[in-house]
């Protein structure tokens, strides 16, 4: 190779190289010093907990079965380990109901300040996790913070807000809740219905007035639907109704007609009927099985058709609405023969003799 | 000649620095945007109510499809592991891949299993289906028994079966933990536009089992194993986690997801030509989306833990890795309309361009670089002093990746409590740069050279089941 130049890595590419190479290998050592220091932080603070719980809790056990006055358990806790013990506290809340619950309250109120100055923490998940801690714990001393971070720009917030105050049984929030509702328009349906029926049937009045104004968004109502149907509201069964015949949205009819699945009667066979058309398979398969519901022996050649559907859905619902109806010997014809929907009604057959 | 060889070596070495550069940059930048997103997680966690999904109606409602193939050293642990997770509403679909060995047996005698028939929400062509049966002690049961077509093909026979809104596909031989299902599902309450996620998958060697579920967590006693745990430490909580903060993630691992069964459907189902099924549907779902102008997000959330087994042979190793080479050039090059594709977001803009140019061409970039090294040095083209300094930056750069996944590992879940545990996965950060990761790439420089050559066999893993104790 005489002759040949040495490639161009001249000094200074050397020094850049070797200068990388220093400055990574003192990342990975301040990396390696790090997570040293994280490891004996979590120990020491581990064991410092269990230290301070050992501490508590007998006290804390004997204050609530009414042993020891509140006072004792004050003198345990130190001012640097208030938010520690509202903590441990919030474990008691968790899992005790009626009076006993509100001791443990009562003996987390006096170290709630702590956790209400993280209201203004400019970390909105710090901000979430003290409205989730005070809406356990109490929720009227700081009701109008809770009612102003249904606002917060952070949806999380406001979501934990919304979870705080429903949980309140307090028909007063029905109306702020529902008009945060627009804000989780990306949250799950169930979710939010699951969160609004907490607040309970006292709050119903306010749903079904949500349910049937047409300026709410479609979702919000779709919400509002599976609200009242879990609280078995059978007086929004006409309200489902007219946003059966008015409306076109999928998901606010779909849960339209399962509330009048649930609680509907004949009133309501006429709307129900006209959605067996539907170009949509999953309100003619919601349609079909509210037919079955509440509709008659009348019915039956109606969602008898529903088996030729071209959505299997809509076969699966058929079948099922069939069975309702008490017509078992047409579905074991169906299961003995090349039908369509034979593997359906061989399956729901199946099912009622296992 | 020598002219010719001197250009040569020249442009060789300024591709690989080039390549060096920018591949590190990647992951120093996953890493960092990692950091914040799991501190962010890591709070996070704890306003996420368990105990009001579990009570109150809200969880969505989720069918599991375990494929299985062979499985019979671990299937019956697996699914009771399955059956016993804490989540409201979910049913079990295991889908007996047309199994040689005693799987399907096992698992009819310890559920107790009968024939019965099930209607398909679904119509995706799957080899054909034997017998669906149903376990007579746990109602949520199912059991699939089908010739066999592949894993994408026993997926899909399963999701032709299933009837809630999400699915998760896990691998039969994986271990959930029990609150996986309900964490993996928050992205989907959170935002309907949700259409995967994934969690992190942790390496089950050297725990022991009781009763289907991990307990007594450490590093395996394996070495090869070990290495893994690392690998998978910084594939997980850099690389994914990094990616999917920009949504632009490209694998949710086979071993778990979760998906909408909706759109999986609508897209076609998993692609049973395909060896990395689970990466081409990750992809596939950003290119349907895309095409279809669906709002979406494919999430990867760091907390929801499957545990699986590693390879602990060269042999099964090098087989696993050629596998998933493979699967990666046959997902990018299937796909490869999305590179620099704005439609396509972050994915088609960062993620996929890195996956194609980084990561498929980058074992092919990495060994010619270790040839053209040797040779620069041999022929004395370059400085000694140069080509070490520039070996022990490659080394430093890799050890300071390895040792902040150990530190986003310690700043967030602590798996490895024992403090021994965590001094040898400082010692693995320094070992895999010597030997562990030259080998990897000459396996995938092997598994893209299969891919060329059209291979697409599974190969198949010795399970040897999990370290069990009996319950207490």
């Amino acid at each position: 190779m005489d002759g040949v130049a040495t490639l161009p890595f001249a000094d200074r590419g050397f020094q850049l190289v070797a200068a990388a190479t220093l400055l990574l290998l003192l990342c990975a050592v301040a990396f390696t010093l790090v997570t040293g220091w994280l490891r004996t932080q979590a120990i020491r603070e581990r064991r410092r907990w269990e230290r301070l719980e050992r501490q508590w809790e007998p006290t804390t056990l004997a204050v609530l079965a009414g042993d020891e006055s509140t006072g004792s358990l004050r003198a345990l806790v130190h001012g640097r380990d208030e938010r520690r013990f509202v903590s441990f506290l919030l474990r008691f809340a968790r899992q005790l109901k009626g009076p006993e619950a509100e001791a443990v309250r009562q003996l987390a109120a006096p170290h709630l300040h702590q956790i209400a100055a993280d209201l203004h923490h400019r970390n909105a998940e710090h901000r979430a996790r003290a409205l989730q801690t005070l809406g356990e714990l109490s929720v009227a001393m700081y009701s109008d913070q809770f009612l102003q971070a249904l606002k917060d720009p952070s949806t999380l917030v406001a979501m934990s807000a919304a979870q705080a105050l429903s949980r309140e049984y307090d028909p007063a929030y029905a109306e702020q809740l529902l008009d945060a509702l627009a804000r989780f328009d990306q949250w799950s349906v169930n979710y939010l219905a699951a969160l609004l029926s907490t607040m309970g049937p006292e709050s119903a009045e306010a749903l079904r007035g949500a349910l049937g104004d047409t300026s709410r968004p479609p979702r919000v109502r779709a919400v509002v639907a599976a609200t009242l149907t879990a609280l078995n509201d059978v007086e929004s069964v006409d309200v489902a109704r007219r946003v059966i015949e008015a409306e076109d949205q999928v998901d606010l009819v779909v849960r339209c007609l399962r509330l009048v699945e649930k609680l509907g009667a004949d009133d309501q066979l006429p709307a129900v009927r006209s959605l067996l058309m539907s170009p949509e398979p999953g309100i003619r398969a919601r349609a079909l099985r509210t037919l079955a519901r509440i509709g008659g022996s009348d019915d039956a050649d109606r969602i008898k058709a529903g088996l030729t559907d071209e959505s299997n859905w809509v076969v699966l619902h058929a079948v099922r609405g069939l069975s309702e109806l008490g017509e078992t010997e047409l579905l074991e014809d169906i299961a003995a023969s090349e039908h369509g929907a034979a593997e359906a009604a061989r399956e729901l057959l199946w099912e009622g003799s296992a | 000649m020598g002219n010719a060889l001197w250009l040569f070596l020249l442009v060789v070495n300024v591709l690989v620095l080039f390549y060096f550069i920018v591949l590190n940059t990647t992951y120093l930048v996953t890493s960092i945007t990692a950091f914040r997103s799991l501190r962010d997680y890591a709070h996070r966690l704890k306003t996420l109510d368990v105990g009001f999904l579990m009570r109150s109606g809200a969880a969505l409602p989720v069918t599991i499809v375990a494929p299985a193939y062979n499985e019979e050293a671990t299937c019956v642990e697996a699914v009771q592991a399955l059956l016993t997770l804490e989540y409201p509403n979910y049913e079990v679909i295991v889908v007996n891949d047309g199994s040689k060995d005693q799987t399907l047996n096992q698992l009819t005698a310890a559920f107790d299993l009968v024939e019965a028939p099930r209607y398909p929400s679904a119509t995706l062509s799957t080899a054909p289906v034997r017998a669906t049966y149903r376990s007579k002690s746990h109602r949520n049961l199912w059991v699939v028994d089908k010739a066999n077509g592949g894993k994408a093909d026993a997926i899909n026979a399963g999701l032709n079966l299933v009837r809630s809104v999400l699915f998760c596909v896990i691998d039969a031989d994986s271990l959930l933990e029990p609150e996986a299902l309900i964490r993996v599902t928050r992205p989907f309450i959170e935002d309907d536009n949700t259409v995967a996620a994934g969690g992190i998958i942790r390496i089950a060697n050297g725990t022991t089992v009781r009763a289907g579920r991990v307990h007594d967590v450490r590093l395996p006693r394996n070495l090869l194993a070990r290495l893994q745990v690392l690998e998978y430490l910084r594939s997980f909580h850099s690389g994914r986690l990094g990616w999917a903060e920009m949504n632009a993630t490209l694998i949710i691992s086979g071993a778990f997801g979760l998906f909408k069964r909706s759109i999986v459907v609508d897209a076609g189902g998993f692609a049973t030509d395909s060896v990395g099924e689970d990466m081409e549907l990750v992809v596939r779902l950003h290119r349907f989306c895309g095409d279809n102008g669906i709002p979406y997000r494919i999430v990867y959330i760091p907390d929801p833990v499957a545990w699986t087994e590693c390879p602990e042979t060269v042999r099964t190793l090098a087989r696993q890795r050629d596998r998933w080479q493979r699967g990666l050039v046959d997902t990018l090059m299937r796909h490869r309309q999305m590179l620099f594709r704005p439609r396509y977001g972050a994915a088609g803009l960062l993620s996929f361009p890195y996956y194609f140019f980084l990561e498929m061409l980058g074992p092919v970039i990495e060994v010619v670089g270790y040839i053209a090294f040797a040779l620069t040095i041999i022929l004395g083209l370059a400085s000694g002093e140069y080509v070490l300094a520039f070996f022990a930056l490659a080394v430093v750069f890799g050890i300071a990746l390895s040792v902040a996944a150990i530190g986003l590992e310690e700043l967030s879940f602590r798996r490895y409590a024992r403090t021994g545990d965590l001094l040898r996965l400082f010692w693995l950060a320094i070992i895999e740069n010597i030997g562990y990761r030259q080998l990897n790439s000459w396996w995938r420089l092997r598994g893209m050279w299969s891919a060329i050559r059209g291979r697409t066999s599974w190969g198949e893993q010795q399970r040897k089941g999990f370290a069990t104790t009996s319950t207490p």
